[in-house]
Order: structure tokens, then C-alpha cells, then sequence
């Protein structure tokens, strides 16, 4: 086991140091001048100059590229050429947001998900069959962007239901941030009042990001469960006389879940990457829209440092995801 | 018994779940049902009185220190916080500086010793008065802190090196202010009206000086000022958060309390208005303002102001064909500047063919270009391209019209022969290559910086500044003349007299075909009144005190 872990360590540093490649090759590899959006298109040259040789980027890259992985190996991801602030302290600043949303919405597509690939496997080529298949056809189909817009002109805009902007209501006094996920700390601190507003503000973003894994989550069910429904073991119980229900929810699904715990690392995973549109449509303060909003103003710091960290976590939950899976199913740690 | 638990135990949450799959779809299908029906929109959830909500794309917000503000939301906010010697105010429909903290000013006869005389009476919210040594104290702070926007101080003499001759304090009621030239005084003046001067308290920027940085990491998101509001908090992509300064010297505004909400997406934008859950929408795109003011609703109104920029197409006269001013002529003649106004900006923007927009001292409403296609061949034929030429235009995305812009252009220039490629850029990387004169066609804006036509005439006219007229290798030894002879002018009526023979000579020699004047438009609840006021200089200078709300 201990040998399992070790070779997936290090795979992950390979992993991870590509990842840094990959963003600094790009970042400073595409003409732009990052100077010069910072500074505006009536900057005087002088200034441009200036301000280039301040940020070191008038240095050749090879020595930017080594000055810059030497500062992440020490957790230092350098400053954001626009705020000027560590890149670090930002990203601790906006990734509690993301990972709040990130969470409710695998809540959600596992929620959804999981009931409906059961009762689309049960009803195989059936009418809930069926309807489970267009949902996810759906799910995967539908712009993130435009089911957002949609939403909010539903439930916010029309019924006046839920939230349309932000994590809380204007004038939620925020729970004192201890771990930056608000329906956490708001339970914290018993603050009731910032615990509804905080969870009515997470419901349509949340529901918006997880709908597409949602068909993921449905499809990758139906099918395990199909498998399973097929075995030896199933059938025993049938014959049994087990109740079919039961056979079903207590024997198929408990084996045909294991496929499914490997899903949720990557769609944990993918959803902190879909993460930025989300974040843009309900102007929800977290790493996608840092990420958006360094990217437009060519604020390479910010979007190397919020990539790689985004690729990290990923990573970390992929491993812990692996061993999980191979505590379940021994056959995996050959 | 055990075992039979279990299993109702594993049944019933599951079942559940199932009924909340089914009833969430059907919420869908009522709420999809809503919308196809269209009902009428719920009651609006106004906002406090005293209380002025605006929603705004924050992300571009970077500081709120005024010595390093540059981008115009933080500019907006920054006003709000700071009081400086002089103020812009619109007099007449003409754009003029006015007394803030200094009551009045003298101009020595050696052209270049500024007196500022501090009016008594101003305090800081600690109670501390506000003396000519703040002043100073504010000024060469600016200056040698060196960020982006102390050029505009440089370009009249101030620098790091200098700052502690040409800055003074003579007393507690007195600065002086030593120019390097003399210059037009309104340069000067309207130079001292950009956030950069802003008067911070000396006592609170040295209580939070680090190793070096003069506070700038302190007052990025802390107000150290004596305006009209003070910053409560900013939490970035979130939130701004203002509140009425009760030691303000004019007295406390009507409006206690302003809150910026971040909402890049005007679609959310106009949705949290519409339903009133913010007062302001600061950016909602002319589309949704057209539809806005269509549904004649009379919950919300436009309010719109001349900005402070230009849009031009620039042509590179290094670029051979380019570099015949009959050519250039002739481009001016072929677009349809009409369509542009009224297809691409829905008549939000003001027509303009000169450099000075309208509203600035030196303004010349000269507009002899209107679509001629046949004078334009004519004028192509002459300079020696009977079939016209090829040729790239490059703009930038991110821009609204731009491109569309660019495209109208394209289909005027194909009348005439020239085959237009367009090219879109990052406003990055494009800048970068017009910087270095590497761009044959652009269509672009100039946002001014402060409202002098000296602002204006250098990057337009002047082409031995390395700025918009070089950035298109035309150099004019009577425009750079004229430039230089009108920056020092003291006579305002020659002073005017000059701009007008400069901007005639552009108009028509000039590398550009000046498109049209923005304008600044917001949508507001109509509760919110004095808006017109409050935002009569664009974003030049926005006094929020103007606002207040009705019942």
C-alpha cells in the first residue's frame, strides 16, 4: 500500500511540474504585453519601459521560468502584476468561495445523478429510461451560460424566489471567516440569519455548475448498475424472494457505487474549472473569476499561481479518490 | 428485526430523494411556464432610503490610493473619498476648474509660481484641520511614489528629485507650486484635478508607512481623506462599501451609505435592476438600454452624459499608400459616419471630426465629412490608386462596437476599392504593436486625462511625442509648432485661436478619421434623483453629494 502511494506521489509531481510548464510556456510564449494592458493604451513608452524592468520582464525566460519554479517550490507564486499583492494571499482570499460552490454542485449532480442512472437502469429501455436519457442529453448539451440566464430569469427574476448575485444578502452581516466557506462559518458562529442567506445564494449557481455533471453521474450509474444487476449474486437474492426494491437499492447499488467514487474526484475536479462562468453569471467572488479577470488583464502571476493551485487540489483529490478506491478494491494496487 | 430496520432505513431517504428529483423537475416546468406566460414582474424590493445601491463590474478595480488610481471605476470611487485644491465642475456646458480645498490661487508674473491659498475650516475626519503642509505633504508623496499616473505630473516639472524645491508650504494657509515652464494656466489647473493630488492625512499614512512603500499598501484599501464618504471596506469581486464622512466640510451628504456590488455579467446587471434590487446600473450594454427605454417602463430612466474620449480610425503613413494625404482624404470622404452613429452606438454618442470633444475649452464643431463615394474616388484616382489597395485594420476585442465598427469601415472602403482585412487583437498585445508603429489601420479610442486640449493636441498632433499621431509615423513641423505654442499660451483668446488652426490642420492633414465622441450612460431607478449632476462630467469628475432619493 505504502508502495502505491509512493509511485502516485510522484507521479503527481510530474504531473504537476507539467502543468507549471504547460501555463508559463503559454502565458509567455502568446505576443501580448502585459506592461502595456496594465498600463493602458495612453501610457507613454518610458513608463512601459519602466514598469518592465520593475517586474523582471525584461529578463530572458529561461531565468524568468527558473526564478519563478524555485519561488513555487517554496510556496511563493510570486505577486499579481496588477494588485501587487502575493499571489498566495489572493488565491486564500477566492478559493474558499470556489470550493463552497465546487462542493454544492458535486452535492447536487451526485444527488440527482445517482437516482436517476438507478431508475433508468431499473426501467431499462422504459419510459423513465428514456426520460433519464434526454435529461442527460441535456445536461450535457446545454450552454452552462445560457441555463444560468435562465435560472435567474425564473427564480430570481420572475418568481422572486432565490438570489440573483453574491454569496450573501446585501445586509448579511458575515460570519467571522474561519475556514472562508460561508455555510460553514455561519455555523460556527450560530449566525442563522447568514446561514439562510449564504445556502439561498448557493442554490441556483450550484444547480447551474452541477447540471452537467449531473448527466456524467447518471449515465456512468445506469451503467454500472446494469453490470451489477446482471450478476450472480442479484440474481441469488431474487431467488431468494428478496423484495425487488430491495434488491436493488441494498445489493445492486451498494457494488455498482464503486465506479462512481472514482466520478466524483473527477468531476470535483472539473467543476472547479467550470467554475468560471458559473462565477461570472451570479458574480459569485471566487478563483474562476481571479482567474477571468488576470487572465483579461494579462496578469500572468495570477493565472500560472490560480492554475496550478486549481491542478494541485485536483490532484490531491484524484489521489485520495485512488487510494479510496483501492482500500475498496484490492485488485487496483497491483 | 435488525435486518428489516436497515433496509426501511436505506429505503425511505432514497424514495424521498426520488419525490425531490420529481418535484424539482416539475418547479422547473412551473417556472419555464412563468416565463412563456410572461406575467407580470413582483413588486420591486426597494433598497433603504439613504442608501445608494450601483452594480458594477469591479473586477478591473486594482487600488483605491489616489497616487495610483488609474482605471475609471477606481477613479469614480476615489473622488468620493478625497478632497483636492481644485475641482472640475461644468459651468455653462463648458467644462471648468473650481476652488475645493484651496479658495483661491495666484499666478506670480514669472509665469511658474503657483500660490494656493487653503481654505480654513476643513477637517480631516479626525478632527485634524487640514493645513497648506498636508497639502504639500500629499503632493510630494504622489510624486515620488512614481506609479502609473505621475507623468501627468511630470510632463509640468514635478519629479522625485525636485519635488522638495518645487512643492512648499510657506505656512499653515499657503502652498506654492513651482512649474518647470510657463504653461497655459488651465494645463496646470486641470492637471492638479486628477485624483493624484488628492489630500490624504499625513498622521495616518506615516502610522502605516512600511519599509518603503509609502503606505500604498495601506491605503489601497483604507481612505485617508476628507470627502464626502469614507471606505467602510472593499472586499474585491464582492463588494465596495462607502459612508457619508460626518465631518465634511460642505456638510454631510443626503445619501449615507453606497454600496458598489460587483456584477460583471449586465445581464445580472439588468435583472437586479429591473427588479430593484440595485439603484444603478453602471454597465448595461446600448442594446439594453434601447430595449429598456422601448418598454417605456417608468420604474427606470437613462441618464446620459458626453464623455471624455474619442474613437478614430488611424492610418500608418508609413504604410505607402497611407502616406498620400489625398488617400487619407479620401478614406474620410468614403465612411459612412452616420451608420456608425445610428446601426452601431443607437445614436448614443456624439457626432465629431475634430480632436477637441465637445465641452473642452478649444472645442471645434467643424464636421465637413459626410459619405461621398464619388469624391472619394476621384480623390484615390488622383493620388495615383485608380483600383485601390489592400489593407489591415486592426482593433481590439473586449470592445462592444469596435469590431462592428471596423466592419462598416471595411464595406465604405470596398465602394471605393480598398479591400479592408480586419484583424481582432487583445487590447494587450494590440497596443504593443501600435507602439511601435507596427499596424497599418486601427480603429481605436483616446480616453483624455485631464480636460486641457493640450491633452489632446499632444497625442493627436504633436508627432515628436512618441503618442497617437507618432504611434502612425505623421510628423507635421507646424502642428509640433503649434502644440508647443499653445501649451504656453497665457492669452486664453489666443490661446483659442490657436487650437483652431491646429485642430483645422489634423482634420484635414492628419493621419486620423475621428469617428465620433462617446457617451456615459447609466440606467437608474427613477426614485434617484440629481443623478444628471452628479454624473455631468462623465467620469471625470462624479460628486456623488448631488444624489439623493425620493420616497
Amino acid at each position: 500500500m505504502a508502495q502505491f502511494v509512493a509511485r502516485r506521489l510522484v507521479l503527481m509531481a510530474i504531473v504537476l511540474f507539467g502543468v507549471l510548464v504547460i501555463t508559463f510556456v503559454v502565458s509567455h510564449v502568446i505576443p501580448a504585453d502585459p506592461v502595456g494592458a496594465i498600463l493602458g493604451g495612453n501610457a507613454p513608452p518610458e513608463k512601459v519601459a519602466e514598469l518592465r524592468r520593475q517586474l523582471n520582464l525584461d529578463k530572458p525566460l529561461p531565468q524568468q521560468f527558473v526564478t519563478y519554479l524555485a519561488g513555487a517550490v517554496r510556496g511563493d507564486l510570486g505577486r499579481s502584476l496588477r494588485t501587487g499583492r502575493p499571489v498566495t494571499e489572493d488565491i486564500g482570499r477566492f478559493f474558499p468561495a470556489t470550493l463552497e460552490l465546487a462542493l454544492a454542485a458535486t452535492l447536487v449532480a451526485l444527488a440527482v445523478g445517482i437516482p436517476l442512472g438507478v431508475v433508468s437502469a431499473v426501467g431499462r429501455n422504459r419510459l423513465p429510461d428514456h426520460v433519464a436519457r434526454v435529461l442527460s442529453i441535456v445536461g450535457v448539451s446545454m450552454p452552462v451560460f445560457w441555463l444560468g440566464l435562465v435560472l435567474l430569469l425564473v427564480f430570481y427574476f420572475r418568481l422572486g424566489w432565490l438570489p440573483g448575485s453574491g454569496r450573501l444578502d446585501l445586509f448579511t452581516i458575515e460570519p467571522p471567516r474561519v475556514t472562508g466557506l460561508l455555510l460553514v462559518d455561519s455555523l460556527l458562529a450560530r449566525e442563522w440569519e447568514a446561514l439562510r442567506s449564504a445556502l439561498s445564494h448557493l442554490v441556483l449557481p450550484a444547480v447551474v455548475l452541477g447540471f452537467s455533471a449531473t448527466a456524467n453521474v447518471a449515465r456512468t450509474s445506469r451503467s454500472s448498475m446494469l453490470e451489477v444487476l446482471f450478476q450472480d449474486f442479484v440474481r441469488t437474492a431474487r431467488a431468494k424472494g428478496v423484495p425487488e426494491r430491495a434488491v436493488v437499492l441494498r445489493h445492486a447499488l451498494r457494488n455498482a457505487l464503486i465506479p462512481t467514487v472514482t466520478l466524483v474526484g473527477l468531476i470535483f475536479g472539473s467543476l472547479l474549472e467550470g467554475a468560471v462562468l458559473t462565477e461570472t453569471i451570479f458574480s459569485w467572488p471566487g478563483l474562476g473569476r481571479y482567474i477571468t479577470t488576470g487572465y483579461l488583464a494579462l496578469d500572468y502571476p495570477a493565472v500560472m499561481g490560480g492554475t496550478l493551485y486549481i491542478a494541485v487540489v485536483y490532484s490531491l483529490v484524484n489521489l485520495v479518490v485512488d487510494i479510496l478506491y483501492a482500500v475498496i478494491d484490492p485488485r487496483v494496487r497491483v | 428485526m435488525n435486518r428489516a430496520h436497515r433496509q426501511s432505513d436505506w429505503r425511505s431517504p432514497w424514495s424521498r430523494l426520488m419525490m425531490g428529483v420529481v418535484a424539482a423537475a416539475l418547479a422547473v416546468a412551473v417556472g419555464a411556464a412563468l416565463v412563456a406566460t410572461g406575467s407580470a414582474i413582483p413588486a420591486a424590493a426597494a433598497t433603504p432610503r439613504d442608501t445608494l445601491v450601483i452594480g458594477m463590474s469591479t473586477g478591473i478595480l486594482i487600488t483605491l490610493d489616489p497616487a495610483a488610481v488609474y482605471e475609471v471605476e477606481g477613479a469614480v470611487i476615489v473622488d468620493q473619498l478625497y478632497d483636492k485644491l481644485v475641482e472640475l465642475a461644468m459651468v455653462d456646458g463648458h467644462i471648468e476648474v473650481v476652488p475645493e480645498a484651496a479658495e483661491t490661487w495666484q499666478l506670480a508674473d514669472d509665469g511658474v509660481t503657483w500660490t494656493f491659498f487653503i481654505r480654513e475650516g476643513m477637517r480631516f475626519p479626525s478632527g485634524r484641520p487640514i493645513t497648506a503642509h498636508d497639502v504639500e505633504y500629499s503632493i510630494r508623496r504622489a510624486v515620488r511614489l512614481n506609479r502609473g499616473p505621475a507623468w501627468l505630473l511630470n510632463q509640468i516639472g514635478f519629479t522625485p528629485d525636485n519635488v522638495t524645491d518645487t512643492v512648499r508650504a510657506l505656512d499653515e494657509r499657503r502652498l506654492q507650486l513651482r512649474v518647470s515652464q510657463p504653461f497655459a494656466p488651465n494645463l496646470v489647473l486641470s492637471i492638479l484635478t486628477f485624483p493624484l493630488t488628492s489630500i490624504v492625512d499625513r498622521e495616518v499614512v506615516e502610522a502605516h508607512l512600511t519599509a518603503g512603500d509609502l503606505a500604498t499598501d495601506y491605503l489601497k484599501d483604507h481612505s485617508a481623506g476628507s470627502g464626502p464618504y469614507r471606505l467602510v471596506r472593499w472586499e474585491p469581486n464582492q463588494i465596495v462599501e462607502l459612508e457619508a464622512n460626518p465631518t465634511y466640510w460642505r456638510g454631510a451628504p443626503p445619501i449615507r451609505r453606497i454600496i458598489i456590488r460587483d456584477m460583471p455579467e449586465p445581464s445580472a446587471q439588468r435583472l437586479a435592476i429591473e427588479r430593484g434590487d440595485i439603484d444603478v446600473a453602471w454597465s448595461l450594454t446600448p442594446l439594453m438600454r434601447k430595449e429598456l427605454t422601448a418598454q417605456g417602463r417608468t420604474d427606470l430612466r437613462v441618464v446620459r452624459v458626453p464623455g471624455h474620449g474619442i474613437e478614430y480610425l488611424a492610418m500608418n503613413v508609413k504604410y505607402e499608400p497611407l502616406s498620400h494625404p489625398k488617400v487619407r482624404e479620401a478614406i474620410r470622404w468614403a465612411i459612412d459616419y452616420d451608420a456608425i452613429l445610428d446601426d452601431i452606438l443607437l445614436g448614443e454618442a456624439i457626432p465629431l471630426q475634430t480632436f477637441i470633444p465637445t465641452g473642452y475649452f478649444g472645442h471645434n464643431p467643424a464636421r465637413p465629412y459626410t459619405r461621398d463615394v464619388e469624391r472619394a474616388r476621384q480623390l484615390l484616382a488622383e493620388a495615383g490608386y485608380p483600383n485601390g489597395f489592400a489593407v489591415e485594420l486592426v482593433t481590439n476585442t473586449g470592445s462592444a462596437t469596435r469590431a462592428d465598427v471596423a466592419q462598416i469601415i471595411q464595406s465604405n472602403l470596398a465602394d471605393i476599392g480598398i479591400r479592408v482585412q480586419i484583424t481582432l487583437m487583445q487590447a494587450g498585445p494590440m497596443y504593443e504593436k501600435y507602439r511601435e508603429q507596427g499596424l497599418q489601420m486601427i480603429v481605436a479610442g483616446w480616453g483624455v486625462d485631464y480636460p486641457d486640449p493640450d491633452a489632446l493636441a499632444k497625442p493627436f498632433a504633436d508627432g515628436s511625442v512618441r503618442q497617437l499621431a507618432w504611434r502612425n509615423a505623421w510628423y507635421d513641423e507646424e502642428a509640433t509648432r503649434l502644440t508647443a505654442e499653445a501649451m504656453v499660451e497665457r492669452n486664453s483668446q489666443r490661446r483659442q485661436a490657436l487650437y483652431q488652426q491646429l485642430t483645422e490642420l489634423v482634420l484635414h492633414e492628419g493621419p486620423f478619421a475621428i469617428l465620433y465622441q462617446p457617451v456615459n450612460a447609466w440606467v437608474v431607478r427613477s426614485n434617484v434623483q440629481g443623478f444628471e449632476e452628479a454624473a455631468a462630467l462623465g467620469t471625470m469628475h462624479f460628486d456623488m453629494t448631488r444624489v439623493r432619493k425620493a420616497g
